[in-house]
């Protein structure tokens, strides 16, 4: 446990500043993307005041109706899919940093006395804290974005105060119920562990045997899963429910596979 | 703790404004739903089984599913109930395995779900009852010539009225006229006989819908478009294989609410959604044998709430739930034999909360 919050306090430590970088970032484009989108609402009402010399009401009408808070955030969508390709980049970039960088810190790894497991263990903590820290960070500019949309919005210019339930994108994240925030979590790290399998593929076997291993583990992923549930729709042989349930079940084993995998990897075929 | 400072630092930017996000997600107000039965008791045969589900319109979109005995149900709506459909799992695994066939053509009646097949010597019909968990199967012998062609799944069959032991369906209700053929299934003889229809296919600015089939004839909605494909003429027919004649007084009758064969096929009922904010609940009865139609009322203890009210009946009852006041429900059981209120209850919420829509109604396990 000591070894594995060690290591994974270096990997924070090494990628802290392309974290930084990359929260700083966002969040300032979020702030600024509100503004920019009240700002521009308003001077477009009063262009179209000003030019067709109409009401403030008549205005508001040409301009596509009363501003709400998911026309604010309409930026958000965009934003939040840069941060997605952001930890998908991160995925990569904690393996490959280690290999690539000047230091081939990747030899003092795998030199480290004890089990591998806590190497890629440690890794994939380190991206889902990532994660769960872009996913805490959004929800705090997400009530700031509501103070500043309340404050720089004029009331008469406004649909409503509402702040949730606004942008249909946004409320995909933060749906009030506890569960999906760990559903979220748990589809993320499933797709960082298979993001990490591919890195860990492409380590350990030669260009053509790793593409070949790459194709297999997409079609153990892809083709039982379709073929079964095509046999499963069409004999009726389970009811839609218990389908929905082993394809759940079936993306589980699945991961435990990818785990099982990687870490044989990282055990028996990734050497110094 | 200094050595640790990064995933302290990274962990406490994650925990922290999630914890507050989980924080502010516990806080937001539930209902507390309460039922007060204001005539009749919960426990009574029309209510035992009746559920009514609320779902909320807010942010946090949970179901509540309510008995009028005050069992609640709640279930959380997230990512992974919502990849669940709870409604097929109540079948019998072989009327499952039927009515998901690719040639079978299944419709719901009520509390019943027909299935029926159809084969070049024979036709297959399957049928559940969600009250009484009756399943029955029949093998009816019947050789047919189908000239038009279907996709799969397409529903072939309309069924137009049933009893205890026979039913009414349409065949090709949906295709061209001249294939159209009303089948009267005698579940107990295993047999079936065609119903004579001699009403004239319908002109090219004319379209017919199929209403119901009984003892008395088959009837019909003939409805006739000027050359805006507006509709100009609407009118009600019941052939009885002999003859065809206008029902003149079921025209009165607004043609977009429901219709429903009861007292053992030899009556219609017709019923819509209030159209008025007064307490009475009005529906009418239809009688084939008299011909006359009949206008029924009762009156609830609150005003109807225009067009959001949800009804349905079986038999011998016809029950109704609106939304009152702000955040209460009505729930209303009218006895249509006697006229009476049955039931009569309030859903109310404690913490009277808004935003609360009737996701279903419906009697079952």
């Amino acid at each position: 446990m000591k070894k594995f919050i060690m290591l994974l306090n270096e990997e924070l430590k090494r990628g802290a500043k392309f974290y930084l970088i990359a929260l700083v970032g966002l969040v300032v484009l979020e702030f600024i993307s509100v503004v920019y989108e009240i700002k521009s609402y308003q001077s477009n009402v009063e262009e179209y005041m000003r030019v067709d010399r109409i009401s403030q009401m008549e205005a508001v009408r040409l301009a596509g109706g009363p501003f709400n808070f998911g026309n604010a955030t309409s930026y958000f969508q965009y934003i939040i899919a840069i941060a997605m390709m952001l930890i998908l980049l991160l995925a990569f970039q904690i393996w490959y940093r280690d290999w690539f960088g000047e230091s081939k810190y990747i030899y003092r790894l795998l030199m480290l006395p004890g089990k591998r497991t806590a190497i890629l263990m440690s890794k994939l903590t380190a991206v889902i804290l990532t994660i769960a820290s872009f996913i805490g960070i959004q929800w705090i500019v997400l009530l700031l974005s509501g103070s500043l949309f309340k404050w720089l919005m004029p009331e008469d210019l406004m649909e409503s105060k509402r702040v949730f339930g606004e942008n249909r994108f946004i409320s995909m994240f933060y749906t009030f119920n506890i569960a999906d925030t760990f559903i979220i979590l748990l589809v993320s790290t499933l797709v960082v562990s298979f993001v990490f399998l591919i890195i860990l593929i492409e380590r350990s076997y030669r260009k053509r045997l790793a593409i070949l291993h790459v194709v297999l583990d997409v079609v153990l992923l892809i083709v039982p899963l379709v073929g079964l549930v095509y046999f499963f729709e069409n004999t009726h042989f389970l009811y839609p429910d218990q389908i929905t349930t082993f394809v759940i079940g079936y993306f589980l084993l699945y991961f435990v596979y990818v785990y099982w995998k990687s870490i044989r990897l990282l055990n028996h075929k990734i050497s110094i | 703790m200094r050595r640790y400072k990064h995933v302290l630092a990274i962990g406490g930017l994650s925990l922290i404004p999630i914890g507050s996000y989980f924080g502010y997600a516990a806080m937001i107000d539930e209902p507390e739903y309460v039922v007060e039965s204001v005539q009749g008791k919960a426990t009574d045969d029309a209510v035992k089984d009746l559920h009514i589900e609320l779902a909320s319109a807010r942010v946090k979109p949970n179901l509540y599913d309510i008995k009028l005995d005050g069992t609640i149900k709640v279930s959380e709506q997230n990512y992974l109930t919502s990849l669940y459909d709870p409604i097929d799992i109540n079948y019998p695994k072989d009327f499952y395995r039927f009515i998901r066939g690719t040639n079978v053509s299944s419709s719901e009646n009520g509390t019943y779900t027909y299935g029926i097949e159809m084969k070049s010597d024979h036709i297959n019909y399957q049928s559940y009852d969600e009250k009484t968990k009756k399943y029955t199967r029949v093998r009816f012998p019947y050789a047919t010539i189908n000239s038009h062609q279907y996709q799969n799944n397409e529903n072939v069959f309309q069924i137009l009225g049933h009893t205890k032991e026979q039913l009414y369906i349409a065949q090709n209700a949906y295709g061209p006229s001249k294939d159209m053929k009303i089948l009267r299934l005698d579940i107990k003889k295993r047999h079936i006989k065609e119903v004579s229809f001699v009403s004239p296919p319908p002109k090219q600015n004319q379209s017919r819908t199929l209403v119901s089939s009984n003892e008395f004839g088959t009837l019909y909605i003939l409805e006739t478009t000027d050359e805006n494909d507006v509709i100009n003429k609407f009118d009600y027919y019941l052939d009885n294989g002999k003859s065809v004649k206008k029902i003149k007084a079921l025209n009165k009758f607004a043609y977009n609410g429901s219709m429903d064969l009861i007292s053992d096929n030899r009556q219609l009922l017709l019923y819509d959604s209030p159209k008025d904010q007064s307490k009475d609940i009005v529906w009418r009865i239809y009688d084939f044998k008299t011909d006359k139609l009949s206008e029924h009322r009762v009156t609830a203890k609150y005003p109807n709430q225009f067009n959001s009210t949800h009804i349905f009946n079986t038999d011998e009852r016809l029950y109704q739930v609106s939304p009152v006041e702000k955040s209460n429900f009505q729930v209303t059981v009218i006895n249509l034999i006697n006229d009476s209120i049955e039931y009569q209850g309030i859903i109310r919420d404690k913490n009277g909360l808004k935003n609360f829509n009737i996701y279903d109604f419906r009697i079952g396990q």
